[in-house]
């Protein structure tokens, strides 16, 4: 961000604060300037000193809101587990259901395979 | 400001602004903003600073907490997709086998009729079964 940026560079040369002091609106040089006694120099250190602690507000309202965001993302994120958790147990258990149907329906299949193969010997041997 | 000098600005902040369309104007409103933002705060540098370090030290925290309930999400999210899976595959099985269960009782019950014999093996969890896996509506 750029305000970081400013922290880090500790960007205090005059000429680069002259720019940005062209930039600001008549109303707020203005302001500037009173504070300062109209001297140059302090006119700039002050501009200075003012966009260091904005950068600073700037930086924190960023990380604040940043911080927000992941919360959010986060308690989202832990909602949508607790959905998927409680499915999947339902699914283990449907799961579970199916496999012990499958293995009756396996064991009654062949059991009644057996038991007609017997029946159509039966069949056989009374010549129907 | 002149060219030369919208330029000088304009590079300063664009380098972290690379989204933003750097004209006069917003480069205006964003230095009257920062500008304001220091005015307006009774808080002094230290302070501030201080302040932010707790937001930074909190990100961190944030941002390890976001990696491990993303990853727990994503493990969730997958075995979900297993577990469906897993799920219809073996309920289709059971719809086969419950196929062959209905033409092998068929068999069976001609069979006996055919031998003149009491059916004995007919079980009431067949007809469940029946039931469960091929419903009349399909």
């Amino acid at each position: 961000m750029l305000w970081e940026l400013w922290i880090m560079n500790e960007r205090s040369d005059y000429e680069t604060i002259k720019k940005i002091f062209a930039l600001m609106p008549n109303e707020l040089k203005q302001e500037i300037e009173e504070v300062s006694k109209k001297k140059r120099t302090e006119v700039l250190e002050y501009c200075k000193q003012a966009l260091t602690k904005g950068m600073l507000v700037k930086k924190r309202e960023t990380l604040k809101e940043k911080n927000e965001l992941i919360s959010e993302k986060i308690a989202e994120f832990e909602k949508q587990i607790k959905s998927l958790k409680s499915e999947n147990d339902m699914l283990l258990n449907k799961i579970r259901e199916v496999e012990e149907d499958n293995t009756w329906l396996i064991n009654r299949t062949e059991e009644l395979e057996r038991i007609n193969e017997v029946l159509v010997k039966k069949l056989k041997l009374r010549g129907v | 400001m002149n060219q030369s000098e919208f330029k000088i600005i304009k590079k300063f902040f664009e380098s972290e602004l690379n989204d933003v369309h750097l004209t006069k104007e917003n480069i205006k409103r964003f230095v009257t903003e920062i500008i304001k933002a220091g005015l307006n705060t009774e808080e002094n540098e230290d302070d501030l600073i201080k302040e932010i370090s707790v937001y930074e030290e909190k990100l961190k925290e944030l941002d390890d907490k976001l990696y491990e309930t993303f990853s727990e999400h994503l493990w969730q999210s997958s075995r979900n997709a297993s577990l469906r899976f897993n799920y219809t595959e073996i309920y289709n099985e059971n719809k086969r086998l419950v196929l062959r269960l209905v033409g092998l009782r068929s068999t069976y019950f001609k069979l006996c009729e055919l031998l003149k014999i009491t059916e004995t093996n007919s079980e009431e969890r067949d007809e469940k079964m029946i039931e469960k896996y091929l419903p009349m509506k399909e």
